[in-house]
């Protein structure tokens, strides 16, 4: 493990720690213009954060030590899965770190952990949305699987680092095939974060709930630390996108100025990309449950398309 | 190291057989996300929250030499997975992520968010234990939980081409309109989809086959001489045809 790893490891940490919240809000303030209302301010999550912070945590009687362990667990692998995404610099990673089938596999433990707490408190709504999510993603792993695939078979690695060495140089998609396997990756994001027509993060009504469902039972610090755990899934997800599909800006070595031009640009490029999300949750309703997998199927369509026009050029 | 010999098929010179890596890749990542299903099912329901059967109230710990034998391969399977780049490496030059590495990342960084945590906010308050929300419900009973049954209930439905499953009910009537119950019977028939139209086909033809060939054997000593009688007539004329 090299310096530059290791200050990498800080800044893009540090970085995504800090400016995370700050999608949360603003895709709520883009919803709540395209529904007419004022939405709240964009510092909003953070007040949020450091209000759940300054409370006590409840527990339950019936919950055991896995509801005490897995906010700490899920925001801790979640963390690391941060370094696979490079956003201010690419650097020089020990053997493993930026793997695409590793990085699936933090975010499978995430979940896992998470459908285990809804299901610990012997709640209700919590053993329905736990059910909810693990089947649902029994059905988006293969289509997650495919666009990560595909995005190997494009750029000819499996290494987050090395695709985006490859991209970063260029102002434009590296490949053609790279937008429409862009159009998987928003899907993966919408699916991943709970957003509509997935799941609805505004309701606490069981015929939408999956993942509010699941952190019924949590309250004060364990709440904070799942709700930020959510905004730093989602800016990771993000990051894959922006530095996929609009690569310009990521420096490649570094430079004091190539940092400040990167963290600048992503913050332009994903705060674009956090309107995009909150005008797409805006114009969909909420769909049926079991009509979901026709949904993932077209993430799956565009990574198959992608890979079956490599394969046969 | 599977999902790695997949992503790397792009070098494969026969594009068929990349297309058949594509679907075979997605059906092997819904059997291992099923298999993650599956374990969140198995542990959420036998283990956590109230205990659902009288029996399962009653079960005790079992002695500590009995675990040792589920503790034993347990360990090793998380050791071979910490130690996998070591293990691979004395065999093969496969380069696979280093999960010792990652592992001690992730402890590491477990120790940070707990110190963090713990440095923020009301230090050492006591921790208020209440009932499980239960929609005004006060005393939570394990019926109020989800069942095991519940929980695969989504994939069942989702997946229902292939675990298609029959439910059939018959109604006895007191009355003559139709009106009054009075008994009935309803069942829920899951069709097992693998045994029923992949093993047992291949299973009934291999059977008729053997029957058959059960028939030819029938241990008289005649019939064997016939048979052979048949295979130098074969191949006499095989011989003289086309040799």
């Amino acid at each position: 493990m090299n310096a530059s790893f290791i200050l990498f490891a800080l800044l893009n940490t540090g970085f995504v720690l800090l400016v995370s919240p700050l999608f949360m809000s603003l895709i709520k303030k883009v919803k709540a213009y395209a529904q007419g209302r004022k939405g709240p301010r964009l510092l909003q999550s953070y007040y949020d954060l450091h209000k759940l912070m300054q409370k006590e945590v409840v527990y339950s009687p019936n919950s055991s030590g896995i509801m005490r362990i897995a906010p700490y667990l899920n925001l801790s692998v979640i963390i690391v899965a941060t370094l696979f995404v490079p956003i201010v610099f690419v650097p020089e990673a020990p053997a493993g770190i930026g793997n695409v089938i590793v990085f699936l596999y933090l975010l499978a433990i995430e979940r896992f952990f998470t459908a285990l707490c809804g299901l610990d408190a012997g709640s209700t709504f919590g053993g329905m949305g736990s059910s909810r999510l693990m089947s649902l993603s029994a059905v988006i792993e293969p289509t997650m699987i495919i666009a990560f695939a595909a995005l190997a078979y494009v750029l000819k690695t499996v290494n987050f680092h090395e695709m985006f060495t490859i991209t970063a140089g260029s102002p434009i998609p590296v490949s053609p095939t790279l937008a429409l396997i862009s159009i998987s990756l928003f899907i993966i994001i919408i699916v991943e974060t709970g957003r509509l027509p997935v799941d609805n993060p505004a309701t606490h009504l069981e015929l939408t709930m999956i993942n509010e469902a699941m952190i019924l039972e949590q309250s004060g610090k364990n709440l904070a630390l799942i709700e930020f755990t959510h905004a730093v899934k989602q800016i990771i997800l993000m990051a894959i996108l922006i530095n996929i599909l609009i690569p310009w800006g990521l420096a490649i070595r570094l430079t004091f100025a190539g940092l400040v031009v990167s963290c600048l640009y992503f913050l332009v490029k994903a705060s674009l990309l956090a309107v995009l999300i909150g005008l797409f949750e805006s114009s969909l309703a909420k769909m049926r449950l079991f009509r979901l997998p026709g949904f993932y199927m077209m993430a799956f369509f565009f990574s198959a398309l992608t890979i079956l026009m490599e394969a046969f050029t | 190291m599977l999902f790695q010999a997949y992503f790397h098929s792009s070098p494969l010179p026969n594009p068929l057989l990349k297309v058949l890596l594509i679907i075979t890749l997605s059906v092997f990542a819904l059997t291992s996300a099923l298999a993650i299903t599956l374990f969140v099912k198995l542990f959420g329901i036998t283990f956590l929250a109230l205990t659902r059967t009288r029996f399962a109230e009653k079960a005790a710990e079992v002695p500590k030499l009995m675990l040792i034998g589920g503790a034993l391969p347990a360990a090793l399977c998380i050791l071979s997975g910490l130690f996998s780049r070591t293990l691979i490496l004395l065999g093969f030059g496969v380069e696979i992520p280093d999960m010792l590495v990652l592992g001690l990342i992730i402890i590491g960084t477990c120790g940070l968010v707990w110190l963090a945590v713990r440095n923020s906010g009301p230090s050492g308050g006591p921790r208020i234990s209440k009932e499980t929300w239960g929609c005004g419900i006060l005393a939570q009973h394990p019926t109020m939980e989800y069942t095991s049954a519940g929980f695969s209930e989504p994939i069942v439905v989702i997946f229902k081409k292939i675990y298609r499953t029959e439910i059939s009910s018959t109604r006895v009537y007191a009355d003559t309109k139709g009106s009054i119950f009075k008994s009935g019977t309803a069942s829920i028939h899951l069709i097992k989809f693998f045994e029923e139209r992949l093993y047992l086909p291949v299973a009934c033809a291999v059977s008729l086959v053997s029957s058959h060939v059960s028939k030819m054997q029938n241990g008289k000593l005649d019939t064997y001489l016939l048979y052979v009688f048949i295979a130098v007539l074969t191949l006499m004329i095989f011989t003289r045809f086309f040799a």
